[in-house]
This record gives structure tokens, C-alpha cells and sequence, in this order.
């Protein structure tokens, strides 16, 4: 026996309700019957009780829906609203007590149970990928080889000049003198027949048979209170003794007792009228690099920026004693009608001779 | 802030940034751009930048990218926007963070930011409309519509499941 579905669910529910007519009755029976399996589902059907369905929280109760003024302007249940201030923290006194009352409210705690779901928990796995491409370094300031070479040239270029000027230009020394003048009566121009005498120690082959030193005595003249070799000098030179330039040097300190007035040296005598004429001023006469280097370069090795043939040889002479380490001898014989140099090197000796124009 | 500081940063504050933007742009690519350019920017002004304010620095910038991004859609997919949700039926499986996922993907662009911020971030409401440019009470209500959306999509998705 076959029973449509719509059949079936009219049959147990006249069953269940006990309105099964007797035709019905049967017809069930024989469908039992050749369905066993259904026999125990229709007998275990579940009856609703509601004898438990009683209110037990405080939903309704006006005044808790009314004591609720968070969102105030929002819409939403009074509960919602509640849940969500309690939530974020924004409760006020008065519903924190109410919201102790409704702790035992289930409709409350069921919303309230909802709206913390909605914190958003974040998720720690998700992370960014290649964190490296991100990171910066500090920028590097690149080291330029040659400007640093160049930097080290402009440097040893100015310290070169400046040692080229500096140490052996004689128009400073006279320059600080010339202020010196300016300054009012020094104890050496009260008492001008004393004279000041210092030792020069260098290693210079000019200074070395030259001592000079030059002392402002008054306005107008300059007193040579070292001495320069002069023809002495010369012969105690040319006896081809290193004895004579001590001999030399004794005589020159022995000089210096009485003073010296310059005359007929034409650098000294011009310095030495500038120093007198007060401090040097910087000359606005244009001069080239090359002239200027040449000028600054006798002046260091000779002394003076426009040497005479002999000061250069006197000069280059003494220069080669003090490298070679063995006495070397010069003259200088101003003829008539020749020149002649003659530099004597201990059983050698170099004659130079050339005839005057 | 130096160099060593902005690179403290870029580990400490990365990951943040970018679980931050991408929960509220839902896309990976988008969001990795949004917090390197936020660091790019972040290194081009490193010099202004204090090293004590550089957490509300970047976040500032990928709320700014986002918000950027919020009104060029706008403007390319108005059209969009009058369509029904095409979303209206539950996923095969659903628990409850899926569910706050979802409901947060529908959630409109501001409040899904302030949202993330407060929840990620911790921030206060103060602190999230200085980021913003909201006022307090309108970052307030904001959130507020937010939870409540949420919890409304979350009831409706447990009635139909």
C-alpha cells in the first residue's frame, strides 16, 4: 500500500490529535505495517510542555528602557545601545547600575553576547611580506680621491709659498720695525750708542758667513751691529782653512762693537731707507706669478730679490762647501780688461774667466 | 629621526599597517602599496618627523591613501553602487569571525576605518579623529553604527544558517 507524502503528514497529525476517523485508522495500520520502521518515529513524537514558558528577565520594564541615554540620537534597541556603550567603555553612573541589574537578563546578555563578537580581533599571521625592501640605509657621503689630492696640493702649494715668503722676506722684518718706530721712544733710541748685539743661529749658508742683524738706531739711519764677510773674509777663505771662517766669525762679532753705518749696499741701504720711512705698504705695481716665485726664490736663497753675479756665486760656493763637506775656496779678480772666477777645491781648481764688454 | 629609527619603525610598525589596510581595502596588493608608500613618504620627511609621533605619522598616511582611494571609487563606480548586494546568502561555512569578516566588508569605508582603528590599534576617539579629520562625536557614532550593523548581520546570518 502506497501513501503520498501530504497523505502520510495528514494521517499523523490526525493521529497525534486524535481525530483519526476509522477508515483513516486502518488505512495507517496497514502502512505501519508494511513500514515498520516508521512505527517507533510516530509513537516518539515530542509534545511541547509550556508550563516552562515564563518571562524571567527585566527587558520590558519602562524604567530601564528609559535610564538608557547613551546614543541617544541613534536608533537601535535601549539594549543595543547599552551593550555597545558598555562595549566601548562609555558608560554613565547611572547605567552601570543598571547595567548590574540586567547582568541576569537573559535578552540582555543575549545582545550583549552579539556586540562583543563585533570586536575585530587582528589576525597576527598576517604579516607583510619582505619586510627588507621597506628598510632604508643612511645615506653615504662618497669619498672623491681627487678632490682630497687636490685639497692636499692647494695645501702644500700655500705652505710653500707661505715658507718661501715668510721665514726670510726682509721687508716684513723692517715693516715690524718700522712699527716699532712708531711707538713711542724705546729704551735702545734713548741710549743709541749702546748697541744690541744678538746671535743669529742658522743653518742658512748666507747666514751662516753673514750674520746681520739690523737695529733701528733712529729715524733715519741702520746700524749694522753683525758683520757681512768683506775682503778678510775673502783671504781668510782663500787660505783653504775652515779655520778662517771661525777666525772669520770672531773678527764679525768683534766688529759689532762700534756701530756700522750702511752705505753702499744697495739692498740693505734701500731697505734699510724704507724702514726708516715707516711701515712698507703693499706696492700696486703688477707683477707676474713667474717674476714674483723668482723674486720670492732669490730672496730665500740669496737674500735679496735682485742679487749680483758675485752674491750668487759667494752664495752657491758656500752652498757646496756645506753639501760636499770639504773647504772650498773662491775669488772673484776684477781686472782690467777680464773677469775671473776661480773656485779652488782642494788640489782642483776651477778658473772661469770672461771678458768685460 | 634617523635612519636606525625609521628602520625600528619599519619592523615594529609594518605588520600593523598593513593588517590595518588590509582589512579595510581586502586586497593584499593594494595594501602592501598603501604602507610602502606610506614609509616612502615617511623617509622623505625624515627629517620632520618625530620619532615619538611616527606611529600617528603612517597611519594618518594609509588613512589618507585609503580615503584617496574611497572617493576615486566612488567617482569610477557610482554606477556600482545603485546594483542590489549580490552577497545576500551565507558562505558553506561560517563561524563567527567569518561572519564579523563579511559583515565588515559591507560596512561603508569610514566606519569600517574608525572601527579598525579602535579594534587594531586601540586608539581612543580622540586619537582616531585626529587621524581621521572627525570630530570625537562623529567617530563616536560612527563605531557605534558599526557594532550594530555587525551584530545585526551577525544575528540575521545565525537565524538563516
Amino acid at each position: 500500500m502506497n501513501l503520498s507524502e501530504a497523505q502520510l503528514a495528514h494521517l499523523v497529525l490526525a493521529y497525534h490529535e486524535d481525530q483519526l476517523s476509522t477508515n483513516e485508522r486502518h488505512l495507517l495500520d496497514d502502512y505501519l505495517k508494511a513500514h515498520p520502521e516508521l512505527q517507533e518515529e510516530l509513537t516518539s513524537f515530542i509534545y511541547l510542555d509550556h508550563s516552562d514558558a515564563q518571562y524571567k528577565g527585566s527587558s520590558l520594564i519602562k524604567e530601564n528602557l528609559e535610564n538608557v541615554t547613551c546614543y541617544a540620537e541613534e536608533q537601535g534597541h535601549p539594549y543595543e545601545k547599552l551593550a555597545i556603550a558598555a562595549q566601548e567603555g562609555e558608560l554613565s553612573a547611572v547605567e552601570k547600575k543598571l547595567l548590574i541589574a540586567l547582568e541576569t537578563d537573559p535578552a540582555y546578555q543575549f545582545i550583549a553576547q552579539q556586540i562583543s563578537q563585533t570586536v575585530l580581533i587582528p589576525d597576527y599571521n598576517m604579516q607583510f611580506p619582505n619586510l627588507q625592501r621597506l628598510e632604508k640605509q643612511q645615506p653615504v657621503v662618497r669619498f672623491v680621491p681627487y678632490l682630497t689630492y687636490a685639497a692636499v696640493a692647494v695645501a702644500a702649494l700655500f705652505i710653500g709659498v707661505l715658507l718661501v715668503i715668510w721665514p726670510s722676506s726682509p721687508t716684513r722684518h723692517f715693516a715690524q720695525q718700522g712699527k716699532k718706530d712708531k711707538n713711542p721712544p724705546s729704551k735702545l733710541a734713548q741710549a743709541p750708542e749702546a748697541p744690541v748685539v744678538s746671535s743669529v743661529n742658522s743653518t742658512h749658508p748666507m747666514q751662516s758667513t753673514s750674520h746681520l742683524r739690523f737695529d733701528s738706531v733712529s729715524d733715519t739711519s741702520v746700524r749694522i751691529i753683525s758683520v757681512i764677510p768683506d775682503q778678510q773674509g775673502h783671504s781668510a777663505l782663500q787660505n783653504n782653512s775652515t779655520d778662517g771662517l771661525n777666525t772669520l766669525s770672531r773678527q764679525a762679532v768683534a766688529t759689532t762693537t762700534q756701530p756700522v753705518l750702511l752705505h753702499d749696499t744697495d739692498q740693505y741701504s734701500m731697505v734699510s731707507e724704507k724702514a726708516a720711512a715707516g711701515p712698507l705698504k703693499p706696492s700696486s705695481e703688477s707683477i707676474t706669478m713667474k717674476a714674483f716665485l723668482v723674486q720670492k726664490g732669490n730672496e730665500r736663497l740669496f737674500g735679496t730679490a735682485k742679487p749680483s753675479e758675485q752674491q750668487r756665486i759667494e752664495t752657491i760656493t758656500n752652498y757646496a762647501q756645506q753639501t760636499i763637506g770639504i773647504p772650498l775656496n773662491y775669488s772673484h779678480l776684477n781686472e782690467a780688461s777680464r773677469e775671473r772666477t776661480v773656485w779652488q777645491i782642494g788640489p782642483i781648481r776651477i778658473e772661469k774667466s770672461s771678458a768685460k764688454k | 629621526m634617523t635612519a636606525k629609527e625609521y628602520n625600528q619603525c619599519v619592523h615594529e610598525f609594518a605588520d600593523r599597517l598593513y593588517r590595518f589596510a588590509l582589512k579595510n581595502v581586502q586586497d593584499s596588493d593594494l595594501a602592501q602599496d598603501f604602507v610602502q608608500d606610506a614609509f616612502e613618504r615617511l623617509w622623505l620627511r625624515i627629517d620632520h618627523v618625530d620619532y615619538q609621533r611616527v606611529k600617528s605619522y603612517l597611519f594618518r598616511t594609509i588613512v589618507n591613501l585609503q580615503i584617496d582611494r574611497a572617493r576615486r571609487q566612488q567617482l569610477q563606480h557610482a554606477h556600482l553602487t545603485s546594483l542590489p548586494d549580490p552577497v545576500q546568502s551565507p558562505g558553506p561555512a561560517h563561524d563567527v569571525q567569518v561572519l564579523i569578516n563579511e559583515g565588515v566588508a559591507k560596512l561603508t569605508e569610514i566606519q569600517r576605518m574608525v572601527l579598525t582603528l579602535r579594534d587594531y590599534e586601540g586608539y581612543s576617539y580622540q586619537e582616531i579623529a585626529e587621524l581621521t579629520n572627525l570630530s570625537t562625536d562623529q567617530v563616536k557614532v560612527y563605531i557605534f553604527r558599526a557594532r550594530r550593523f555587525l551584530k545585526q548581520y551577525i544575528g540575521k546570518m545565525e537565524v538563516l544558517l
